[in-house]
Parts: C-alpha cells; sequence; structure tokens
C-alpha cells in the first residue's frame, strides 16, 4: 500500500505487485486519502479481457492508471498520452500516435535547451485548470506513470501549446482545426463510455483544453531544427 | 423518433460532440461531430417528433430555405441511424 499526491489530490493504492510502489516513489504523502485504488477481482477480469501481452504486475500498473483516471475525471483532472518538457517555466506537450516519434523529439528538446528544459512527464500526465495572477492556466502535472523511459518528475507546469506530432521531411507548424485535435484526442484519453457524467466530465475538460492552450500540428524530422520551429511557432520568432 | 437514452451532447471548443454513454454505449462506440444547427436538432430530439415537426420547429428557429434545411436534416438523420442514436 502506498499513498500519493496525483496532481495535488491525495490517493491510497492498494497495489498487490511492488512494481506499483517502485513508480510511485517521488509522489508520497503523509495526507489522508480523498480516494483508494484498488483492483477487485471483477478488475482483474477486466484487465485481463484487454488481451496485453504482459505480466500482472505491469497489467496492474495500467490498470490503476485506468481506475485513477476515471475517478480523478470527477475532481475535474485529466489524463492526457503526451509527453511534457518545460522550458524557462513554460510546458509544451507533444502527443502522437505511438511510434511517431515523441521520445525523439522530447530527447531533442533536452539536447536543445540543456539546463532550460526538463522533462515533467513522458507518457501520462495529468491536466488541471488552476487560477494563476495572470488568470486561468492548464497545468500538466508528473505522474508516477511516465512510460518506458521513465521520463518525468513530481512536478507540475502551465502548458504553453500542445503539438499533434508528425512527422515530416521538413519541419513546420501548422493549424489544426478544433474537429481534427477532437478526432485525434478522443483515442490519447482513458475513459470507460458505461458512465454518463463521467463521459460529460470528459468533454467539458476536454473543451477546457482547447481553450487555454494553443495547439498545433507539428511535423517534425529528427533534427533540431524541429524543436526551434516548434518552439518559435509557440513564442513568436526572435528579431 | 426521438434520441435513445444515453446519448449526450457536449461543446467542445467550437463542435459539437455526440457519445453514447451507459447502455446506448454497447451498440455505438464512436463520437459524432455536430455543428450548431445540428446540435439543436439533436437537442430539439430528446422529444418524439415526426421530420415534418423537426422541420418546422427547425424553420422557426433558422433563416433557411424548406428545401435545404430538409435535406441537412436527412443528413443528419442518417448520421445518427447509423449510430443507433434513434428509438
Amino acid at each position: 500500500m502506498i499513498r500519493v499526491l496525483l496532481a495535488g489530490v491525495p490517493v491510497e493504492i492498494r497495489n498487490r505487485y511492488s512494481l506499483m510502489e517502485q513508480i510511485c516513489i517521488g509522489y508520497e504523502t503523509d495526507l489522508p486519502p480523498k480516494f483508494v485504488f484498488e483492483m477487485t477481482d471483477a478488475d482483474w477480469a477486466i484487465a485481463r479481457s484487454w488481451n496485453l501481452d504482459t505480466t500482472d504486475d505491469y497489467l496492474e500498473m495500467n490498470y490503476l492508471c485506468y481506475q485513477t483516471a476515471r475517478i480523478l475525471l470527477q475532481k475535474g483532472i485529466l489524463f492526457l498520452h503526451c509527453s511534457v518538457i518545460e522550458v524557462d517555466g513554460q510546458g509544451y506537450a507533444f502527443t502522437a500516435q505511438s511510434g511517431v516519434g515523441k521520445s525523439t523529439q522530447t530527447r531533442l528538446w533536452l539536447e536543445h535547451f540543456g539546463n532550460r528544459a526538463r522533462i515533467i512527464n513522458g507518457d501520462k500526465p495529468l491536466l488541471r485548470l488552476e487560477d494563476t495572477p495572470e488568470g486561468p492556466r492548464m497545468f500538466a502535472y508528473g505522474t508516477p506513470w511516465n512510460g518506458k523511459e521513465g521520463m518525468g518528475c513530481n512536478a507540475k507546469t502551465p502548458l504553453k501549446a500542445l503539438f499533434f506530432l508528425r512527422r515530416g521531411d521538413t519541419p513546420s507548424v501548422s493549424p489544426i482545426s478544433d474537429a481534427e485535435a477532437i478526432d485525434f484526442l478522443l483515442h490519447q484519453f482513458m475513459f470507460s463510455t458505461q458512465n454518463t457524467q463521467e463521459m460529460i466530465q470528459l468533454f467539458d475538460l476536454e473543451n477546457l483544453l482547447l481553450e487555454h492552450v494553443p495547439k498545433y500540428y507539428l511535423y517534425a524530422n529528427m533534427t533540431v531544427d524541429s524543436v526551434i520551429c516548434a518552439y518559435e511557432a509557440a513564442n513568436g520568432t526572435p528579431e | 423518433m426521438k434520441i435513445k437514452e444515453g446519448f449526450i451532447v457536449r461543446k467542445v471548443g467550437s463542435q459539437y460532440v455526440v457519445a453514447a454513454t451507459g447502455k446506448a454505449s454497447r451498440d455505438y462506440a464512436g463520437i459524432i461531430r455536430l455543428n450548431e444547427s445540428s446540435a439543436y436538432a439533436f437537442g430539439l430530439l430528446k422529444e418524439d417528433l415526426t421530420k415534418e415537426e423537426l422541420l418546422s420547429k427547425m424553420l422557426a428557429e433558422y433563416d433557411v430555405s424548406q428545401e435545404v434545411l430538409s435535406k441537412d436534416l436527412d443528413a443528419f438523420l442518417d448520421k445518427l441511424r447509423e449510430a443507433n442514436a434513434l428509438v
């Protein structure tokens, strides 16, 4: 059993396998939990029906993420399958179908910006709208679920841009319509259609995401030019 | 005809998104995106209406010819039928 803070919400995770506790290191809290997560026999049956070719400890890790995602939706907190890198205190999120090169882009940003940059989460950060002196902003929080490379930290950052990553020979950035973004993002959230209230929350949070975070297609290759192109799209071209 | 229980519509950005939830989601797993007038029609169909009734309610709200609206509604209703969203 471990108690962790996820996007500011204290939760208790009653795990069966040690992997879950390992990935939670750095997220521990003493605060009394608002929610308790535990896989029941019924949950194990659902998890096994996913037919993921994986061991039970990984299955538990993934299923607890899904369970957490569904409950946190009720608190206005949204998991998004993406990577988030912070540069000079501003967050840049990259979402893509698997294999397109999220981790490559993340690595290129780290190389280019050096100690001005850090990875907040490489796979599944939590997003939450919060008030700031400059008005409401969408923040990305690090979580224990940070992908195969285990890149991430227990920190939060305000999102400056959301990039929909595609491969391109020459790096470029172009607008993405709400319609295209909605169709794409549907596959990057975790939810169950079983619960009507949960679906309403999901769409309302997606609406806030589109309202508060500028979004772009990023056609990227594997060079630093992609980094400069994306960074300038979000921040303006230097004189 | 009317919208089957469990179907919801929410505004997301400039779009309106329809999804099946609860029992209805067993028969339809995707989403339908609607424009504003279609979303209005979707709202009207919470009540049981014939196409003619729907058409006349829409004509009262939108400044568009009956012919154009009728065609649009046919396309809209086809979308809903494909998603098993009507009873």
